[in-house]
This record gives structure tokens, sequence and C-alpha cells, in this order.
């Protein structure tokens, strides 16, 4: 669950990068965020992290009051959350088996436990036959599954991509797109940001627009198109 | 070697990749630290041994106490027991006035007769020889004497011998604590710089490990360890080094020369070792709890 009400963000230069942002969205939900570069996309994700804090304004993530949470409770926090870069931030001179474990070693899971998850998010992302490639070996599309299955090993409550789909071809895009619907169909909460427009025409789900710091659209597309 | 916590072996890790990923920067801390530990270490000996020859110096800690001519033979007994429970004394000798005269006569045995109206009317008084510690204060040995012994007739202190040589200790040992105090300066520079390069090479990964969630302990940890093993290196190295110069250039060069004795090695294998050890590991675990905290606030 996420609620965030009244929230302003003025950045120390006196950019207001967004301003009286009121948004819920409930558990299980799948919404595109949208909006043009300046708008208060990038802002809004870096609140949603807890990598900025607002300037007013009352944030709740998970259970989390996001502005008045102790600096040591924050990574607890972000283990409920799991995040796909936009540049997908893997290893190059680890493995991809490596690249997912190392989310797992991180929050002190044992081993035996890792390799048994591991594997299972790497079969739910179809790079099982791929676990010790190097991310150098593989394709963007597959990179960016790497990333996903790294995003998704830790259990998160709530998946956030930030342009999934950005650089790949037609076929990748979709590929991405059902495998984060799949995601969001075994029960997480998913927030894709993108530039994407055709491809949130074709999921029509929820669509929240930001411009200029503000939530100028809210609404939830009905049905599934048939072309992309 | 398996660790019940997964985190720590994880850390240890991570904390062997930095050091092996900046071999060229974790070899010269260890060479720097390694360099400073055995100058420290060989100032160390050098004033041990000093202060050692310095001790054997005759008439350096001792203070010679006559007995006053009214104290009888058990008063005379007295001061004896009561000296020795004077902190700092370690220990007294007797000398009788009889063996003292006879010393006198033995020193001047050309002029002998001189004595010879003296040895039925001894002139010299009973004396103690006090032998106290080194290290100690002479005037509150001798405030100590004055205030607890009876029946003393004068109390000889060779002071300016005394003097002397506490001054040359305080020369050594205010060279000794600026060359240790800049010598660590030196050894913690290059680690700040060494664990600063290894927290610089993996600024993506503190990244990635900050947005999964993991603690600042977990993040610092293998850092922490980068410095220890860095300060653990050093001080055995520094120990077997050590050992060697004290070996063939204490040992068997300085030794040969008769008028200075050299304590053996295992006088001062015990300090050495523990004092290396001790600031290595200091050192190592500052190095990186600095250049973390210089990391943090550069990148909050």
């Amino acid at each position: 669950m996420i609620k965030i009400t009244n929230v302003n963000k003025t950045y120390p230069n006196g950019t207001q990068a967004l301003r009286n942002l009121n948004l819920e969205i409930a558990d299980g939900e799948f919404v595109f965020i949208v909006g043009p570069n300046g708008a208060g996309k990038t802002t809004l994700t870096k609140l949603l992290l807890r990598e900025e804090r607002p300037t007013s304004g009352k944030i709740e993530i998970n259970g989390y009051d996001l502005t008045k949470i102790k600096e040591k409770k924050v990574p607890f926090f972000r283990r409920t959350l799991g995040f796909v870069f936009q540049d997908f931030r893997l290893f190059n001179n680890m493995t991809v088996f490596d690249n997912v474990a190392f989310a797992m070693h991180v929050v002190g899971e044992p081993s035996r436990v890792i390799s048994k998850r591991v594997y299972k998010f790497l079969k739910l992302v179809n790079l099982e036959a791929q676990a010790h490639h190097y991310p150098m070996q593989l394709s963007g599309g597959e990179q960016r599954r790497v990333a996903l299955a790294r995003a998704l090993v830790n259990n998160p409550q709530i998946v956030i991509a930030d342009e999934p789909t950005s650089n790949s071809d037609p076929v990748m895009s979709v590929e991405m797109m059902e495998l984060l619907k799949k995601i969001n169909d075994l029960g997480k909460t998913v927030i894709v940001i993108t530039h994407d427009i055709k491809m949130v025409q074709y999921y029509k789900k929820r669509v929240i627009t930001i411009s200029d710091g503000i939530i100028a659209d809210d609404h939830r597309l009905g049905g599934e198109s048939d072309e992309v | 070697m398996k660790f019940k916590s997964p985190k720590i072996a994880y850390s240890l890790k991570l904390a062997t990749n930095g050091l092996f990923k900046n071999k060229v920067m974790t070899l010269s801390s260890i060479f720097v630290l390694l360099s400073s530990l055995v100058i420290m270490g060989t100032f160390y000996v050098v004033i041990k041994n000093i202060n050692y020859n310095i001790n054997k110096i005759d008439g350096f800690n001792k203070i010679v106490l006559f007995v006053d001519r009214d104290a009888d033979e058990y008063e005379t007994e007295e001061i004896g027991k009561k000296l020795l429970e004077i902190k700092d004394i370690e220990s007294v000798e007797f000398k009788h006035k009889d063996v003292a005269l006879q010393e006198q006569v033995e020193q001047y045995e050309e002029s002998e007769f001189l004595f010879e109206t003296y040895k039925n009317d001894n002139p010299l008084k009973d004396s103690y020889i006090i032998t106290y510690a080194p290290d100690a204060d002479v005037e509150t040995v001798k405030l100590n004497i004055e205030r607890n012994i009876e029946h003393i007739s004068k109390l000889n202190v060779n002071m300016e011998v005394v003097d002397q040589i506490q001054n040359l200790k305080n020369v050594v040992a205010i060279i000794f604590t600026w060359l240790m105090l800049l010598l660590l300066a030196v050894s913690l520079f290059v680690i700040i710089n060494t664990i600063k390069l290894s927290v610089y090479a993996r600024r993506d990964e503190i990244a990635l490990m900050r947005y999964i969630g993991a603690t600042s302990t977990f993040i610092s940890r293998p850092f922490l360890i980068e410095g220890l093993v860095i300060g653990i290196i050093s001080a055995a190295s520094a120990f077997g080094v050590q050992y060697l110069i004290y070996k063939y250039l204490m040992l068997e060069l300085i030794d040969q020369y008769e008028i200075i004795s050299i304590l053996p090695f295992s006088d001062v294998a015990y300090v050495t070792i523990l004092g290396f050890v001790a600031i290595g590991i200091a050192t190592g675990f500052a190095g990186s709890i600095i250049s973390l905290k210089k990391y943090n606030q550069e990148n909050s």
C-alpha cells in the first residue's frame, strides 16, 4: 500500500519538483506512471525509494512512514521494494547467478536458501540456462530480465521498474511487460515508470500522468487492446 | 572455513576481493605500516637497551643512608626492614661502620698508618645502600625515606648523575613519542587512501547495496575487515623483521663490545608483538572508519 498525502518537494537550488501530490496505490495494483522529461517522475521515484525526503507532506509505504522513519530502519523498508533500474546496474565481473544472489547476500540469507531461490527466479524470467554466463554475454533484453530477477528475489511487496522497455525492440518490450504482468498476477504491486505510450495503451491499466510536478491525470483503462 | 553468520562470510569474501582488486595499494599500505612499526619497534628496543645499560651505571638509582650514632643495634636493624616497605625501593644492603673503615684502609693501603687512631674509635657510621626502581622519581623516594625512617644521620644521593641520566631519558622519550606520532600519521594517511580507493572502486556496488536494503554495518564491514587484515599482516611481518634486526644487528654485532650489554630478545619480544598488533589493528581500523566516514559525507 502506497499513500502519498500533500507532498511537496523543493530542491536546495529552488527547483520545485513536486507540488501538493496526493496518490494512493493499493496492494496488488499495476500502475503506469507517465509524463514528459522534467515532470517529476524521477523525484517521485526517489521519494518512493526514500532516497530523498519530501519538503512537506506524508508518504506511507508498506506500513513505513517515510517522513518519520529513522535512518537505521531505511534498509529494512527498502527490502519491501524491488527496483529495476533503467540501466540494469548489473556487475559485469559477476555471473548471472551471482548478480541475482548478490541481493540475497546483502540481506544476509544463508547460501543454501540463496541457491534454491535464485534458480527459482531465473526460471521465472527464463534465464536458468544462462545462470553461469556473464552479463556481457547476454542480450539487452536478457540483461533486463536478470535485473528483474534480482529485484524479485527478496520477495518484495512492491516492484518498481524504471523505463523497462527503453532501448528495446517491440518483441523484447512485450516479453518484459508480460513478465511484469505475470509478477502482478502473483500478487505483487507493480509500478512502471515509462515514456512508452503504446505499451501503456496496450496494457490498459491504471495510468498516472505527472506534469509540471503535479498529477495531471489518473485514470484506469479497461480491457486489453489487440495491437501494440 | 564455515561461518555461522552468512553476512560475515560474504563480507570476508568482499574484503578479500577488495584487497586483491587494489593489490598495489594494499601492498603499499602493508609496506608503509610495516616500515613504521619496525622503526617504532627498533626505537623501543634501543631505548629499552639504553635504559638497561644506564641502570647498570654505578651510583645511579642508589641512595646511601647513614644511621645516626644514637641508634642501637635493634633500631638499626629495624631501619633495614622499614626501608623495604617503602614504595619503589627494590633492595637494601647494610654496611657496618667497621666494614666501611676497613674498605677505607684497603683503599689507602700505603697510608694505612693514618687510620691507626680510628681503629679503636671508628668515626664512620653504619649505612644502608638503597637501590630504588630505575624509573622511580628519586625526590619522592627520598621524601618517603625521610618521612618513614627515624635515626637518619644523612641521606646521600648523587643528584648530578641522577639528573643527567634523567635528562637523557627524557630527551629519548620525547624523541620516541614524536617519532611514533609522525609514523602513525603517515601510516594512517596511506591506509585511509587505500580504503578510499577500495570504496571508490566499489561505489556502484555500495549504491546498489543501499537500494537493495543493506544496512550501514553490512556495507562498512568488508572495509573494516580490509583495514584489519592490513593491520594484522603488517604487524606479523614487522615482528619477523624486528626479530631479524635484533638477532643480526644488536645481538651479534653490538653485543661484541664489552661495555654495552644487550638484552635477550625474549625480554623485548612480548611488548613488541603486543604493541605491533595493537598499533596495526588500531591504525587499520581507524583508516577504514575515517575513509568510510569521508565517503558517506561526500555521498549523502
